[in-house]
């Protein structure tokens, strides 16, 4: 049976080839153990098939050699083909196998390449530096947000993080936010919220930059604000309405107790038809008078009583019935009923007061406006309060009423009883 | 004879009060004012017997609210409340006041005399229902309490969740509350329904807080 050492030229090369090529990535194998940290006996295995591999190549390339006399070297060139290619192909086998070995510790293994080839195929930006500022790692999406965002390479991730709470960036970018968590709208239209945190890890400090895409976010973000201001413009638009609808209400029962008077008045011109077509009737003329004069007062004092704001007339009119002289200084805000509505509460709650605890004859009501709001002020010339003043349900429901409503109340026991009365503008 | 104070904004209803007050030889006018918030004064200073409260009155004071306060200070008071809004919470917020009698101006059977005399002589005299009011395909009568307090809620113009905290229920009962709505009344939207409760004088937002239990 043909030898090897008995082969033509071309074939003991190509034979040769094969087992260089073995040999080499065996080679390899074992340095990707030793980069991925794998087990020692992986190692070792790859080691002992690498050194058998050669050992059987330097045997076939010194049998080539004629001058040669070895006894082994003679007997493994001289045995059969079939010996040399089943050997050669455990050999291949083997390799194949360790390569396994090596996919698999490489798919399960994490390593600082494996880190960073995670990290490039993140979308989120991220770049982890120390306290000089020096990338430890920079993934591929965060070196290209650098260079977008300031037109270079991320080389100093603390300088590119300040610029970033500055705002400091590329022309056809815009910056929506800025400061802690900077939001950033690229020119390409995608957009961006950075983080920059701190991680613990080990003794020294490392910071984080992230850089999440919120395109979609805060594209819904926008639609949802334009939604809630279209919501609030109608739930504003709906208040006034309802205030328009109490008018309308009250119109109603106007028009309601004209009806009445009218029918009234119907009744008492055939009373009065009756009574002067007949003169035997029952119907005494002084009923029939005052029946007139009835109806009569009522559509005069529909002409001279208009519906007007008469409001510090009957807080003059109670004060007085409660025996307190009352003085009004500045005047009440206009077409504003909730605030109006404030003023005369506080002023019944200090009415009340100024009676039963103050005993004072004499309460001031000061209301002046300082820039937009209506801020009113209660006096009386009693008795000071003798210990704070604790808040009783009169107050207390001032205040409910006043925060309500978007004011302030203060009340000052000492040196005089004081109630205060910070009431804003309407905003619609 | 009986000292009667009126509570009333409005000069011409305010004025039949007073005639009726007036043609009474039982009945005396003391005071007759415009806004609800200023009454608890006068029953310090004047020798009230009887009130005649509306409930909307001038600066938007609640006549209910007075009547609370007043009731709770000066419990020999008799208050009547009066009133043309069928606002479907105004009677058990009335009876939770302690208020003695309610009368609906544009439908209640008897005078307003003959009331106030049952009042006085110690009769609390409700109306059996609130007024049915017609509300789009249907009436007020196929509501129920909690669809008119979503109802009510809804005139704010919130949310659903808004509505749901407010009322102690989930966004989706809110929902489910106001579709049922929908569906008896007809109407396309829920705006529209919460205007046209609003225009009906069914619910009103404003004034209708129930009373501290």
């Amino acid at each position: 049976m043909t030898a090897f050492s008995s082969l033509p030229d071309f074939c003991q090369t190509a034979v040769l080839t094969v087992y260089i090529l073995i040999a080499l990535a065996e080679l390899w194998g074992i340095l990707n153990f030793v980069i991925y940290k794998s087990k020692s006996r992986d190692v070792f295995l790859g080691i002992v098939l690498f050194l058998f591999t050669a050992f059987h190549l330097a045997v076939l390339t010194i049998a080539l050699d004629e001058t040669s006399s070895n006894a082994v070297i003679e007997t493994i060139a001289d045995a059969p083909m079939a010996f040399t290619a089943i050997l050669m192909l455990l050999q291949i086998a083997a390799t194949a196998a360790l390569f396994y070995r090596m996919y698999r510790r490489y798919q399960t293994s994490v390593t600082e390449m494996s880190i960073k080839d995670g990290a490039d195929k993140l979308p989120t930006g991220l770049c982890c530096f120390d306290s000089d500022g020096r990338p430890r790692l920079t993934n591929y999406c965060m070196q290209n947000l650098c260079r977008s965002l300031t037109g270079e390479y991320l080389l100093n991730a603390k300088e590119f993080w300040q610029r970033l709470e500055n705002g400091e960036i590329s022309p056809g970018n815009t910056a929506v936010q800025t400061g802690q968590e900077p939001i950033i709208i690229l020119e390409s239209g995608e957009v961006r919220r950075f983080v920059c945190r701190e991680i613990i890890a080990g003794k020294k400090p490392i910071y984080e930059i992230s850089a999440a895409d919120i395109t979609e976010q805060y594209a819904l973000s926008r639609h949802l604000m334009a939604y809630n201001e279209e919501l609030e413009e109608m739930k504003k638009r709906l208040l006034r309405y309802s205030e328009n609808v109490t008018d309308i209400t009250r119109e109603k029962e106007v028009l309601a107790a004209k009806i009445r008077i009218h029918n009234r008045l119907g009744k008492i011109l055939l009373i009065s038809k009756r009574y002067l077509l007949d003169e035997e009737s029952e119907i005494f003329s002084d009923e029939l008078s005052q029946m007139w004069k009835s109806n009569i007062s009522f559509l005069h004092g529909e002409a001279e009583q208009p519906d007007r704001d008469d409001t510090a007339e009957e807080l003059n009119d109670a004060a007085k019935a409660m025996g307190i002289s009352l003085s009004v200084r500045g005047s009440f805000p206009e077409n504003d009923n909730t605030a109006t509505s404030l003023i005369l509460i506080g002023a019944r709650e200090c009415l009340t007061n100024a009676v039963h605890h103050a005993k004072a004859e004499r309460l001031d009501i000061r209301i002046d406006r300082q820039n937009g709001k209506t801020i009113v002020e209660y006096t009386n010339d009693g008795i000071p309060p003798e210990k704070d003043i604790v808040e009783g349900g009169g107050l207390s429901s001032l205040r409910k009423k006043a925060e309500d409503s978007g004011a302030r109340m203060t009340v000052v026991s000492k040196p005089q009883f004081v109630l205060r009365l910070k009431i804003p503008d309407r905003g619609d | 004879m009986v000292n009667v104070m009126v509570v009333e904004d409005q000069v011409m209803p305010r004025q039949l009060f007073e005639a009726f007050i007036n043609a009474s030889q039982d009945y005396c006018l003391v005071r007759s004012i415009k806004n609800a918030d200023m009454a608890e004064l006068y029953c310090e200073s004047d020798e009230i017997d009887l009130i005649l409260m509306d409930i909307c009155t001038a600066m938007n004071a609640s006549g209910l609210e007075a009547a609370e306060v007043i009731k709770r200070k000066f419990p020999q008071i008799k208050i009547i409340i009066v009133t043309s809004l069928p606002e479907v919470s105004y009677l058990k917020r009335a009876r939770g006041a302690g208020v003695d009698s309610f009368w609906y101006k544009e439908i209640s059977p008897e005078p307003i005399l003959e009331l106030m005399d049952r009042t006085m002589a110690g009769e609390s005299v409700y109306p059996d229902n609130t007024p049915v009011v017609p509300f789009g395909l249907t009436d007020s009568s196929r509501f129920t309490e909690r669809e008119f307090e979503v109802l009510r809620e809804l005139t704010s113009g919130d949310t659903n969740a808004a509505i749901g905290d407010r009322l102690g229920m989930s966004k989706h009962t809110v929902r489910d509350y106001i579709q049922t709505m929908l569906e008896k009344t007809g109407f396309r939207s829920r705006t529209e329904l919460a205007v046209k409760a609003r225009e009906s004088g069914l619910v009103i937002l404003d004034k209708t807080k129930e009373p501290k239990k």
